[in-house]
């Protein structure tokens, strides 16, 4: 009967520790939030209207300290890029997809102690445009701050995995 | 007698070396299928007619452990994690000059024959030459226009492995 007490008493300890662990704020965590907006707004229907394709290019941006540090050594962009330019163009790529999905997978942050992080993860672009399936993978290497309490990007790089 | 083997196969006792030789055997799976052999679901035709598109393999991590990449070989490449990886074939190793004509592809100026190719190409590549450390890949597919296609020099340290079959 006390063995049988120890068990539940044992087995509510470890679910807390669990449910504290999973759902405690941490920075790591909002980042990982922040960064769920890129797959969320990311997402194109074939359906989907000027405003709202407008209204994710924008919530995708905000995402983006202004200005923020790019490196796409491959599409000649390096350099620091005003916010608005950075929606422009986010805005120009979704459209020339009519549908379309974004996914980041192995996800690496490393957290400093002056409200800064390194984030490295691999983004997946799948869609379609042209009539035609397109499919595409980088690594992504980001830095970020903490901005007035928000985690922007500071600075982005494609990582050239594979150089012609 | 066949029918309670059977029973007891489907729904055997609790006991507790039935329980340690199950957590055993999933500890082994965990280990094989994420650390030595690792699934692969083939999404894209670059690799084609090689590795179709929706094909199914393993990375054999242990593919490069005691033996050096070679021209040929398809190997799996890895971006910032093993939950996406490119598969591809490597046409160049350290020093070797890289070269596409008109399709046909030249390793240090000599023509290379390619019997895994089978799509016609028309690619152009000027030469390049494959830096310390890293190979040079390329999919099977040449139908696939050279801009749109991954190509290129890769550390060495990014390939995860062979594919088994």
């Amino acid at each position: 009967m006390v063995s049988g007490k120890v068990v539940v008493v044992v087995l509510i300890v470890l679910v807390a520790a669990v449910c504290t662990f999973r759902f405690w704020p941490s920075d790591e965590r909002a980042i990982r939030k922040q960064l769920a907006v890129i797959e969320e707004s990311g997402f194109k229907e074939p359906t989907e209207k000027s405003i709202e394709a407008l209204f994710k290019a924008k919530q995708i941006a905000e995402l983006f300290s202004d200005p923020c540090r790019l490196t796409v050594t491959s599409a000649n962009h390096v350099g620091e890029y005003p916010r608005k330019q950075i929606q422009d163009r986010i805005l120009m790529v979704r459209a020339s997809y009519t549908q379309a999905s974004v996914a980041l997978h192995d996800m690496t942050i490393d957290i400093s102690e002056t409200n800064t992080a390194v984030v490295r993860c691999t983004i997946r672009l799948r869609g379609e445009g042209r009539g035609e399936a397109i499919a595409d993978v980088h690594e992504l290497r980001a830095e970020m701050g903490k901005i007035d309490g928000k985690w922007l990007l500071t600075a982005v790089e494609i990582v050239e995995v594979l150089e012609r | 007698m066949a029918t309670s083997r059977l029973r007891r196969f489907l729904m055997p006792d609790l006991k507790r070396r039935f329980v340690l030789r199950l957590l055993l055997v999933i500890l082994a799976a965990v280990v094989v299928f994420t650390q030595i052999l690792i699934p692969l679901r083939i999404e894209g035709r670059s690799m084609e007619p090689t590795y179709d598109d929706g094909g199914f393999n393993f990375c054999w991590r242990g593919r490069y452990l005691l033996s050096e990449p070679e021209r040929g070989d398809v190997v799996v490449i890895r971006f910032a994690g093993r939950r996406v990886t490119l598969l591809k074939r490597i046409i160049g190793l350290a020093g070797d000059t890289v070269e596409f004509r008109n399709g046909s592809l030249f390793v240090n100026g000599q023509w290379v024959k390619e019997p895994y190719v089978r799509m016609p190409s028309d690619w152009n590549l000027a030469a390049r030459t494959v830096e310390p450390g890293k190979v040079y890949v390329v999919g099977d597919n040449r139908a696939v226009a050279l801009d749109r296609h991954h190509l290129g020099q890769v550390e060495q340290k990014r390939i995860l492995g062979g594919v088994v079959w």
